[in-house]
């Protein structure tokens, strides 16, 4: 009686994973393909049209988002469906798009993808999970690295403003060219934007000496205190270009490298940013300003020059608003010199000219202030 | 002379099934020295360990100084029962005075280091054993004859009322054999009470006063020496043809055996 | 029995006999820790000037009349930063030396660490699950100390059989008990969301003095302490538990007692130190045993080097940490970095701890 059982048990499974091998597909063999470059150096070919796209990395929906495309994304990172209010407002239907989590370095299940007819994959630069779209045959692009190509801050200090202005809008080009059609467009116009800010803030700031610079801190909130920094990159060129200084751990291990208690005294920033990676960043600079806590000395905490970085479709400082949330960090570092900027009205138009939306005042203000939601209860620092 | 210690139809078993042996009964007088003989296996270092409490009876009762050994704590038993086991390895390398005067452990508290009380008096007994010279050396640099001396002198520390040897002379060459035998009849001369198991029936008639042979499964005979120690007992229990030689020398008349090999 | 042969032996031979620390030996001994304290709140990257130090010192701890001339950022520093940590390196260096050095004796092994019952495995596990619940400090502090005690008794209970319980099946429990709070603590970081939680757990689980702070050593020392006070209190029986259970028990040594004794403050201090500090291993099993060659294999005078030793050397370490770079080393990282070598050194240099 139960070998028969079990036999029959034995027969049906066998026939359900043929069932299951049925349904697999493949990417579309589609002979519509252009070759592209990615941002990690991969020469790719992508569909010359792609409608099925799988945007699972930080910043790529609002990037795909800003460029016209997000009617074409099949899939994104779950966290983006229900964190960012503002991408909710700008697109209600993100609240029905399909999410699965992703990571730099989880492991891709490629069943997900194939399951949903994906004929694009914008993922983050893991060699390993990067075979395994390769190995079914659906194009995959990196659009955002992990590593930084500088090897000091002279290095990164050393680059043009030309060459500046190249490396932080080559993702988004890259981008418009996979989609193709009106993200190029798009783009050229998004270029010209971010090159006519980044020139004016150039402008104002090129000649300022150190000394006339705010020093500032990027961290980032592991736990109650924001001592995760970050590592070599970019970051010191834009904060130099509004007319800031980052001090940082210039040598680092790791995506974001911790100092000591004793350094961060020791530097004394003028202004501190907090960056919205980590725990309830708000609650961290509430508790940095209680009275009695460990930082109450500190420069940055005395004169409540505590940042958190802005939000908004996605994280300011991300995709394709960097120069957004440069024009605001020049408000903070440099307010006489940039008076005459209005960053609500810079915002507003921002999301009226490349999002296609209209906000009000209220929203632009809740930007500033990292609109950002995570599920469940916050801890009482 | 007293009863010391009253092994009373004890049996003993791993497993409720196998008994290893069964319905022994041995009374040991205060001054005597009882040698334990039997082949390999038939269980008389279990024996040994039942009665310093580390096995458990599964039927009957031990009895030392007439109380049963159930009833007595670890500490009162360390104070009147002292084992001294078959040579052992140490991983660490206590200085020979630290390994005796651990000796001194049930005389003191739960908290309670030596003094220099248990120090000198660890000295004095290494004195009298002839060993005191090897005090500050390690003990695991040093033979194992002396090593077995040095873990007599500590059950000695623990002054101890009955002394239980299990196999004292094996893994010893033949002047270790000498030295350890000889330290274990002065014991009992000066009126040790002393249970001794051994491989060699020949110890028997150097230091014993009695002998109980163990077969498989129980006792076979006991009895005082003379009696007991026969070509037929010995044969009985070893299971191998045995012959007892005798030979006249200035010592007196020696008695030893040997099996016969054809 | 007795013999009064001894009472003739000078009390200096005795003394040369027993082959004791030298009075010189100790107080080098004590100095270590003490000197190496003292130094390290004079170092650190943010420079304050050693009158300022001492002054601030003498102030706030000594209470003594000395009117306020440094800024205040400088007193947090010292007092707020550099003291806490100081302090915590100490009992977390003692603490965990004599653990390492109790169990060493109490598993007739040189080669043991406070860790083998699963303390370290069970607090990973609990932190880590503090961590991804985004819980405050104090909460993953907590997780981390009950999960480690947890691993420990479950370790315990699953050896316990007929009320004893065998030092072979408590090793071989720890084993088991490990892997399984190590696959649970890999469930956890597959979990985790890479770019915020993981770098927070693998950050934690390197081990750092970095988050102590005042608050902290309310909580930690006192445990730590009275764990202490217990593994020193029964050190000479060590000695005697180290000849193996069967020896102890005929000397007249309640076992179980003193296993449970000995596993009851190791895991307090070993699940406190996780708790707070994350993972630092090689110390437990370094220490000791360095301390065995300076002081000889006696628990009596071996337990107090290790305290004294283990003190003094994280301290060092962690100043390392905290001084060669602006981000600061991962402790566990540096006391693996260095401790290992010296371990292998010492190793060949006893060859397995059998002279």
């Amino acid at each position: 009686m139960i070998r028969k059982f079990t036999s029959f048990m034995m027969i049906v499974l066998i026939i359900f994973n043929f069932c299951g091998c049925a349904s697999q597909t493949t990417a579309a063999d589609d002979t519509d393909t252009k070759h592209i470059t990615d941002l990690a150096d991969r020469s790719v070919a992508v569909p010359a049209n792609p409608s099925r796209i799988a945007a699972m990395t930080g910043p790529s929906y609002e990037m795909v988002f800003m460029l016209g495309g997000h009617d074409r994304i099949a899939m994104t990172k779950s966290g983006h469906t229900t964190n960012y209010p503002l991408a909710l407002l700008t697109n209600p239907d993100l609240a029905n798009y399909e999410g699965i989590g992703a990571n730099p370095s989880s492991s891709v299940n490629i069943e997900d993808y194939l399951s949903r007819e994906i004929d694009l994959v914008i993922y983050y630069n893991n060699g390993n999970e990067l075979k395994k779209f390769e190995a079914v045959d659906i194009p995959s692009i990196v659009l955002t690295l992990n590593t930084s190509p500088f090897s000091s801050v002279d290095d990164v200090m050393a680059q043009t403003l030309d060459e500046y202005i190249d490396s932080s809008t080559i993702a988004v080009k890259t981008l418009a060219d996979v989609l193709g059609g009106e993200a190029v467009e798009e783009a050229k116009k998004w270029e010209q934007y971010c090159a006519e800010k980044i020139e004016m803030l150039y402008q104002r700031t090129h000649h300022l000496t150190d000394g006339q610079r705010k020093t500032v801190f990027w961290g980032n909130t592991w736990g109650e205190n924001i001592l995760a920094s970050y590592p070599l990159d970019n970051r010191y060129y834009e904060i130099w270009l509004c007319g800031g200084k980052l001090v940082g751990p210039e040598a680092g291990t790791g995506n974001f490298p911790e100092v000591t208690k004793e350094q961060l005294f020791d530097w004394d920033p003028d202004i501190i940013l907090v960056d919205n990676h980590g725990n309830y960043p708000e609650l961290v600079i509430k508790s940095m300003y209680k009275e009695g806590s460990l930082w109450e000395t500190l420069r940055a905490v005395r004169n409540k020059q505590l940042y958190r970085i802005p939000a908004g479709v996605f994280f300011l400082d991300k995709g394709t608003t960097t120069t957004l949330m440069l024009l605001w960090l020049a408000t903070i570092t440099q307010p006489e010199l940039f008076a005459d900027i209005d960053i609500i009205e810079e915002i507003k138009y921002y999301y009226k000219e490349f999002y296609e939306f209209d906000l009000t005042d209220e929203q632009a203000q809740r930007v500033l202030d990292g609109w950002y939601e995570r599920l469940g209860d916050e801890p009482d620092l | 002379m007293s009863v010391k210690l009253s092994i009373k139809n004890a049996s003993f078993g791993y497993s409720d099934s196998q008994l290893v042996w069964k319905d022994i009964n041995i009374d040991v007088r205060e001054g005597e020295c009882l040698c334990l003989l039997g082949p390999n296996g038939c269980g008389k270092t279990t024996l040994l360990n039942c009665i310093n409490g580390t096995y458990s009876l599964k039927e009957g009762s031990i009895f030392v100084n007439n109380k049963n050994i159930k009833e007595l704590s670890i500490i009162h038993l360390a104070k009147t029962i002292g084992i001294v086991f078959q040579e052992h390895s140490a991983p660490f390398p206590y200085s020979s005075l630290e390994v005796v005067r651990m000796g001194r452990t049930p005389h003191l508290g739960l908290i309670e280091t030596p003094t220099k009380e248990d120090t000198k008096l660890a000295l004095s007994i290494m004195e009298e054993l002839g060993i005191v010279h090897l005090a500050g050396k390690s003990y695991t640099h040093i033979s194992g004859g002396e090593r077995q001396l040095v873990l007599i002198a500590r059950t000695l520390c623990q002054q101890p009322e009955i002394i239980l040897f299990d196999e004292p002379t094996s893994h010893l060459d033949f002047k270790n054999q000498a030295m350890v035998l000889r330290t274990i009849k002065s014991l009992s001369k000066k009126g040790m009470t002393i249970v001794m198991t051994s491989h060699f029936p020949n110890h028997v008639w150097d230091i014993g006063t009695r002998v109980a042979m163990l077969g498989y499964g129980g006792m076979v005979v006991q009895g005082p020496v003379e009696e007991v120690m026969t070509e037929q007992n010995l044969s009985r229990t070893y299971g191998v043809d045995t012959k007892i030689y005798g030979a006249k020398s200035d010592a007196g008349y020696i008695r030893f055996c040997a099996p016969n090999l054809g | 029995m007795m013999n009064n042969a001894a009472e003739g032996i000078p009390e200096a031979d005795i003394k040369h006999i027993e082959k004791r620390p030298s009075a010189l030996k100790w107080t080098l001994m004590v100095a270590f820790p003490i000197c190496l304290f003292t130094v390290s709140l004079f170092l650190g990257r943010y420079l304050v000037p050693p009158n300022q130090v001492i002054c601030i010192l003498g102030q706030r701890l000594l209470r003594l009349p000395i009117e306020t001339f440094w800024s205040d950022t400088v007193e947090t520093v010292v007092i707020r930063v550099r003291l806490p940590r100081a302090i915590m390196a100490a009992l977390v260096g003692a603490g965990l030396s004599m653990s390492g050095a109790s169990f060493q004796g109490m598993f007739q092994n040189p080669l043991v660490s406070p860790y083998i019952l699963g303390v370290s495995a069970g607090a990973s596990f609990g932190a880590a699950t503090g961590l991804i619940l985004e819980l405050p400090a104090i909460g993953i502090q907590g997780l981390s100390f009950l999960f480690g005690l947890l691993a420990v008794v479950i370790t315990y209970l699953t050896a316990h059989i007929y009320k004893v319980t065998p030092i072979l099946m408590l090793v071989l429990s720890g084993m088991v008990v490990s892997t399984f709070f190590q696959a649970m603590l890999s469930l956890i970081k597959f979990i985790a969301d890479d770019e915020e939680k993981l770098p927070a757990i693998t950050f934690w689980l390197m081990g750092s003095l970095g988050s102590v702070g005042l608050q902290d050593l309310g909580i930690a020392t006192i445990p730590i302490i009275i764990s202490m006070a217990g593994l020193y209190m029964v050190r000479w029986k060590l000695n005697v538990l180290s000849m193996g259970e069967r020896e102890s028990r005929a000397l007249g040594v309640n076992n179980e007692l003193f296993k449970a004794v000995i596993i009851i403050c190791t895991t307090v201090i070993s699940s406190t130190a996780v708790a707070f500090c994350g993972i630092i291993g090689w110390v437990g099993q370094v220490i000791p045993h360095f301390c065995r060659m300076i002081v000889g294999p006696d628990h009596k005078v071996l337990i107090p080097a290790t305290m004294l030793i283990g003190a003094g050397y994280l301290i060092m370490i962690d100043n390392l940490c905290r001084l060669l770079t602006a981000t600061e080393i991962p402790l566990g990282i540096l006391t693996a970095v260095i401790g290992a070598p010296v371990f292998a050194y010492l190793l060949r240099r006893t060859r397995g701890g059998w002279n």
